[in-house]
């Protein structure tokens, strides 16, 4: 399996936006490519034409009917934002994605 | 240099359902007070898990077969994986590598011919929240998350903006006519994202960027934004250079629109099957099962309808615009053979009922009369019993009041006069009444039109104005 | 002061009904347990002393009057649902999970929620963002994880029993280190609506307990098709407490030579010899098995836990509840940045990292999908040995409970650790911690018992089995 480098680890926080501190990269790195580690296993395993298991008990359409059922309190909804304003929650940078 | 745009198509529709996608929540949000249409499963909460929609699925797979598409009968959702603040799970629920439906088709009429789009696929998934501004702050509002999408991708197959016009208008009234959806611009049940570039006319290959526009809410603007496209690509072409692969946004409602300042790496959603989800699966018998509430489409309507009842295109189009109109016309003609005044019914329905109804923004559903008692206000005037003139105010009063035609005009003694006496009688009179103007008749053809008028006058309106033409004729001859 | 400890839901009822003690002295009884030992081991986040004593006024049910604490990722309404982390600390919760309401409507008496390991990330709750929850037997050892808190309050007898959740060993692991029954159910036999999610092919609510009997009780009240999860097994409650069979004649045990090996500790493995000698003298047929390697476990385990973590964590962003910086970054998402880099402990970001690293493209293939092809391999192991016996024994840890500071700089800890538990959670299938014993320090031993998906009774009829012939 490939190694790692700090800019890999760069673009994975990124990617789930969590904010690494530059002096904190390093540790991440080796947590990664320990946490990796055991996958080098899988080499010796041939797995050509198995399925993958996303399910264990083989269920389908397990879907509902089109009924309504009741939603939240706005209170509740909002119980837990922490800038709540006239019942939406807000951020305070705006969106600049044209709309 | 001669330039031509390469046009793709993804629209995103609102199928129409009681409850949201994944939830029981009540789907009817539009307009209501944020944040009330919502709960854990639509709010990301943690802990909730989704449950799809049986009514949402069966909608997408009647659309699919509706649109030619094949359909992946094992199928399953997905997760795609990115952050904004109204996606409250931090993925959506999509689906990816098996659509529930795929290479479909939807034919469009251009100038007479007919031109087939090619579908890629349709496939199914879960909206957003909503995001609105409000000076520096940016409002969320999540009543909008979670309502169940249905995602149509063309294939680049537009060549104007034309035909994107014409696809749009057909998808909106197929899925209307299947009561897939309302498609309700205004209400943003079905919305657009241009995909476009321009390479020069001829080349057989297609380029190598293409332009994303997101979020197009009417088909005007998307004609509008077509054509500022195509002008910036064609400029930024003819200057040597080439345009962005990006996304960009619109600025306002002309179609101009922007670079946005989102930086667009190509985003790495991570997809992978959702474990919350069983697979989904439609065996042959459901899918026959579902093909059998189609029902008859559009341009199948249309064309059995020139076919049949020896109407003009423009009539038929018109006639088909939504399967209302359509079978209010199949209903007034019912007991009728004769394809004369078939076409007579078609002309009164189109021009006159439906200009009544636009006139006062009302319905077809509250037409106080109902199909047949138009059909016999037709046979009426084709039969000559009632003038056309006369006919029209007929008209006018059973969409006020309901009556039957044979009610108004025995009510008000509107029959028609066609009795040759007593119209020669009259032409005699007005004739009498009017030497000036008989005096001209040999240098002013429009004399007996005005001595006509005035037998019209005295009639009331009543007098068959070819039998009181042919006497005035006569009575000059 | 009456001795709580060992209490059984069978035992407190008769209790009542012969007057003995009310269910307001039992309650009352349990409280002074947690006030005398709670501040030194920390099996608590919360205490919920008021809505248990409000529970009292429904009385004739199930569970009426029986303490019973419950894992702090379980959403109940109206109480702080942290799942043992910082950047939930102050979320309070406006809806119940499923297993929540069924505890409830059965007269559920809570007590509290316990401490985790934060959002079920380990296998000893010393990674909870608060505090380590100690071992009973030994304050200087971890209790095991991520359900830790759980299976102390029973150990120590803070509870009769209480509710964690399993998505390697986490109902299986502690409760083998703190000397307690700790069952999990097949994947989906419990309801997942409302447990904040893990792993979301894997997690599976489970119990501890102080017998077999409560454990079978517990099953039947929780389990049944919730059409809020639509992985639920869809049929309706099981029946399996009055269904309890101790004999043992005839049952084929199975016992895996991969799980005797080197790897496991001398005294375990003696323990454990010595429990499969009264199923074999009461007239089980004890048969060797060969199963798949469980170092795949730890690999497929790692990958696909972390891809589904990764993507699980996803919605905490600090907008709608959670942790929001006081920094006022430029972009909004700069913001959820600083939110979740902040909130989140150090278990949370490297398993996430990890995770989005193995779904990222370039990489899916080699890691998340071959996880899933060996997952497969791994549930076809285990399908084979069920043809040839009825349930797979061994120990189910292959230590006892190490010492205090074994996660520092170990951040495999977790899923090496589970190694024995591992494989039988990929595949979801039904299996129970049983103690048979302490090593030479005093640590407690457990014994697990693993049976084929859907078999819950022929797991809870082995393990009683062996309880009545060793009380």
């Amino acid at each position: 399996m490939a190694k790692l480098t700090k800019d890999d680890i760069k673009k994975v926080a990124d990617l789930i936006k969590i904010h690494i501190p530059e002096e904190e990269l390093d540790n991440y790195l080796s947590q990664l490519e320990t946490a990796l580690d055991p996958v080098n296993d899988f080499e010796e395993l041939d797995t050509k034409g198995v399925a993958i298991t996303s399910q264990t008990i083989g269920t389908k359409n397990i879907n509902r009917k089109d009924e309504v059922k009741p939603s939240l309190s706005q209170r509740d909804a909002l119980l837990n934002g922490k800038n709540i304003k006239n019942g939406y929650f807000t951020v305070q940078q705006v969106i600049n994605d044209g709309n | 240099m001669k330039y031509e745009p390469i046009i793709g198509l993804e629209v995103h529709l609102q199928p129409k359902t009681k409850s949201k996608m994944f939830c029981g929540c009540d789907a009817d949000y539009f307009g209501k007070q944020p944040n009330t249409h919502t709960c854990p499963v639509c709010l990301g909460l943690p802990g909730a898990l989704p449950v799809p929609n049986e009514e949402a699925l069966d909608k997408c797979v009647k659309l699919a077969l509706a649109l030619n598409c094949k359909i992946n009968k094992e199928s399953k959702f997905d997760r795609k994986n990115y952050f904004y603040p109204d996606l409250p799970k931090g993925y959506q629920i999509s689906q990816y590598d098996l659509p529930l439906g795929y290479e479909g088709f939807v034919e469009i009429d251009i100038d007479g011919d007919s031109r087939r789009i090619r579908l890629t696929r349709i496939h199914i998934e879960e909206d957003t929240g909503k995001s609105l501004h409000e000076g520096d702050l940016t409002l969320l509002d999540f009543n909008k998350s979670g309502m169940p999408l249905l995602e149509i991708v063309t294939e680049p197959d537009f060549v104007d903006e034309i035909e994107v016009e014409q696809f749009a208008k057909r998808l909106r009234q197929i899925v209307r006519y299947l009561d897939i959806s309302d498609a309700d611009m205004e209400k943003g049940q079905m919305r657009f994202e241009l995909n476009m570039s321009v390479r020069e006319t001829g080349s057989k290959e297609l380029p190598d960027y293409k332009v994303e526009v997101k979020n197009i809410g009417s088909i005007s603007v998307l004609q509008k934004v077509i054509a500022f496209e195509f002008k910036r690509q064609t400029e930024l072409l003819e200057k040597g250079e080439k345009p962005a692969q990006e996304t960009r946004g619109l600025k306002d409602m002309t179609g101009e629109t922007l670079s946005q300042r989102v930086k667009e790496d190509s985003e790495d959603y991570r997809y992978f099957p959702e474990p919350d989800i069983p697979p989904i699966t439609y065996s042959d018998e459901k899918i026959e099962e579902i093909k059998t509430t189609i029902g008859e489409l559009p341009n199948e309507k249309k064309h059995r309808f020139i076919d049949q009842y020896n109407l003009e295109p423009s009539a038929a189009e018109t006639l088909v615009a939504t399967k209302r109109k359509a079978d209010w016309f199949e209903d007034s003609i019912k007991d009728i053979s004769d394809k004369a005044l078939i076409a007579e019914i078609a002309k009164w329905y189109v021009g006159d009922v439906i200009g009544l109804l636009k006139a006062d923004k009302k319905s077809l559903s509250s037409l106080k009369f109902p199909p047949a008692d138009l059909a016999k206000l037709v046979s009426l005037v084709k039969e000559g019993k009632l003038t056309g003139t006369l006919g029209k105010q007929v008209l006018a009063k059973m969409y006020k009041t309901g009556d039957k035609p044979d009610d108004i005009v025995a009510a008000e003694g509107l029959e028609v006069v066609d009795d040759e006496s007593e119209l020669k009688a009259i032409a005699q009179k007005v004739i009498d009444e009017n030497p000036k103007v008989v005096a001209d008749i040999s240098k002013n053809p429009n004399a007996i039109k005005f001595l006509l008028g005035q037998i019209m006058k005295e009639t009331r309106g009543k007098a068959n104005p070819k039998t009181a033409e042919k006497i005035l004729e006569s009575l000059f001859a | 002061m009456m001795e709580t400890k060992g209490l059984t839901i069978a035992k407190a009822k008769e209790a009542f009904s012969k007057g003995e003690y009310t269910s307001q002295e039992l309650l009352n009884a349990h409280i002074n347990k947690i006030s005398e030992l709670d501040n030194k081991l920390h099996a608590f986040v919360d205490t919920t002393f008021e809505q248990a004593a409000e529970s009292l006024e429904v009385t004739g049910k199930p569970l009426s009057g029986i303490p019973a604490s419950i894992k702090d990722n379980f959403n109940w309404k109206g109480t702080k649902t942290t799942a043992s982390s910082n950047i939930l600390k102050n979320y309070i919760s406006p809806y119940n999970a499923t297993v929540t309401e069924r505890l409830i409507e059965n007269g559920g008496c809570l007590v509290g929620k316990t401490n985790m390991d934060a959002f079920a990330h380990g296998s000893s709750t010393e990674t909870s963002d608060f505090f380590t929850t100690l071992n009973p037997y030994n304050e200087e050892h971890v209790a095991g994880g991520s359900s830790g808190g759980s299976a102390v309050a029973v150990a120590t007898g803070m509870s009769v029993y209480a509710i964690g959740s399993e998505t390697a060993g986490s109902v299986r692991g502690p409760a083998s280190w703190c000397g307690v029954y700790g069952f999990t159910p097949t994947y989906g036999r419990i309801s997942r609506y409302g447990v904040i999610a893990m792993g979301s092919s894997l997690d599976r609510p489970g119990v501890f307990t102080n017998n077999v009997e409560d454990a079978a009780l517990l099953l039947d009240l929780l389990s049944g098709k919730d059409e809020r999860d639509a992985t639920s097994i869809q049929e309706p409650a099981m029946d399996t407490a009055s269904n309890l069979d101790a004999t043992l004649t005839g049952k084929r045990i199975g016992i895996p030579k991969q799980y005797f090996d080197d790897r496991i500790n001398k005294e375990v493995i003696a323990a454990i010899e010595e429990a499969i000698a009264v199923y074999k003298k009461a007239g089980a047929e004890i048969i060797e098995l060969d199963l798949l390697d469980p170092k795949y476990s730890i690999a497929v385990y790692t990958v696909v836990q972390r891809s589904e973590v990764s993507s699980n964590l996803a919605r905490i962003d600090g907008i709608r509840y959670g942790h929001y910086s006081d920094i006022e970054a430029e972009t909004i998402l700069d913001q959820i940045s600083y939110n979740r880099g902040e909130g989140f402990g150090n278990e949370a970001k490297q398993r996430s990292m990890t995770g989005a690293y193995t779904l990222s493209a370039g990489y899916y293939d080699a890691y998340y999908k071959k996880a899933q092809q060996v997952r497969t391999l791994i549930i076809e192991d285990f399908a084979k040995a069920f043809t040839k016996v009825d349930l797979i024994l061994g120990p189910t840890m292959p230590e006892t409970a190490p010492k205090l500071g074994v996660t520092k700089n170990n951040p495999l800890f977790g899923e090496l650790a589970d190694v024995l538990t591992e494989p039988s959670a990929l595949a979801g299938l039904p299996c129970i911690s049983i103690p048979v014993g302490y090593d030479s320090k005093g640590l407690p031993i457990g014994m697990q018992l693993i049976g084929n998906q859907f078999a819950e009774q022929d797991v809870l009829n082995a393990a009683y089995g062996y309880q009545q012939l060793t009380i």
